[in-house]
């Protein structure tokens, strides 16, 4: 009688899905890489970008809460879309008519102000557009965004690329 | 004969282990560094907020259905926000249009405004006041809340921290 032991060894082999696994993994990385870096670091294709948002009606007892310096976080998307570089607020208007003479005027609303917010960004041109962190920013564009001490809506009333990074 | 066959598979470590290992590793390191998880898991909610806000244009009855105690909460996600410690009610406000083009103001006949107190557990941190886990605060943020006997829109006027005795 013989007792004899075969051991099987199994040889792996590299083959196609390993091949495919590997692949995916690495565009995960590479992805991943790209978007959690995509804003803070810039390239060729990255500049500075200026816009200003316009909220048209703010009570007027929140018009100081937006401050030079306060980071402006777009509130749909949860991403950051700069840092605010200026404020200037002005009583809020709407359009009235007098109707004794017909006239149309640009009338103040009590207790309401506008405010144009200026901010700065770094901004990715993707053609002829901008964006910011993966917002679109274009003049026109509403913009639900808050800072630290005040949540409110607007609209891009300008922008202006003020720099190309090298 | 006997012969005694064992199948005997070996796991090695091989290349495609490592290259998912490492992903996974940096996955989660990135998702620490951008997500702020650090921080979010440390900081905990150890202020009390106070915060005001107001709720325009109410049919005056509404005000038999608030009362000090009322515990808040946001109607789309049930998320509770405050426990009301006090309220006042005004004759609703509104801009009128006069004949000559101005616009002044006035109040509505049978509607009122609250202004409302309410106070919660929250933190302040460089990018705002948070309250009850993570919920962003501010003027101007608006919210459809209810109460057990009562629903409404209401819009924040001001919030502020009270720190309580154990941020010591």
């Amino acid at each position: 009688m013989n007792g004899s032991v075969i051991k099987q060894k199994k040889i792996r082999r590299f083959n196609l899905i390993d091949l495919l696994v590997i692949l995916l993994v690495i565009a995960l990385l590479a992805g991943g890489v790209y978007y959690f870096t995509s804003s803070e670091r810039g390239g060729s294709d990255y500049i500075d970008l200026e816009f200003t948002i316009l909220v048209k009606s703010v009570k007027s007892t929140h018009s100081d809460k937006v401050a030079v310096g306060d980071k402006l976080v777009e509130t749909r998307e949860l991403c950051e879309l700069g840092f605010v570089t200026s404020v200037s607020v002005s009583p809020a208007t709407l359009a009235t008519v007098d109707r004794e003479t017909g006239r149309i005027m640009n009338t103040a609303v009590p207790g309401m102000s506008s405010m144009e917010v200026t901010v700065t960004a770094k901004a990715l041109k993707s053609g002829d557009s901008y964006i910011v962190n993966g917002v679109p920013i274009r003049v026109g564009e509403q913009i639900f965004f808050r800072v630290p001490n005040l949540s409110a809506v607007g609209f891009v009333e300008s922008m202006t690329a003020t720099g190309e990074e090298s | 004969m006997n012969s005694f066959e064992i199948n005997k598979r070996k796991a090695k470590f091989n290349i495609v282990d490592m290259v998912i290992i490492v992903a996974v590793i940096g996955i989660i390191a990135a998702s620490f560094i951008r997500g702020d998880i650090v921080r979010r898991f440390t900081e905990t909610d150890n202020a009390t907020v106070v915060y005001t806000f107001e709720a325009r244009n109410l049919k005056s009855t509404s005000a038999l259905y608030i009362e000090e105690g009322d515990k808040l909460y946001v109607k789309d996600s049930g998320k509770y926000i405050g426990t009301i410690t006090g309220f006042t009610v005004k004759n609703a406000l509104t801009v009128v249009e006069t004949a000559d083009g101005k616009l002044i103001e006035g109040t509505l006949p049978d509607r009122i405004d609250l202004i409302v107190t309410a106070e919660t557990s929250g933190r302040k941190t460089d990018a705002g006041v948070f309250i009850n886990g993570g919920l962003f605060i501010s003027a101007g943020k608006e919210f459809e809340i209810t109460t057990d006997k009562l629903t409404y829109p209401m819009s924040i006027e001001n919030v502020y921290i009270s720190e309580t005795d154990t941020s010591s």
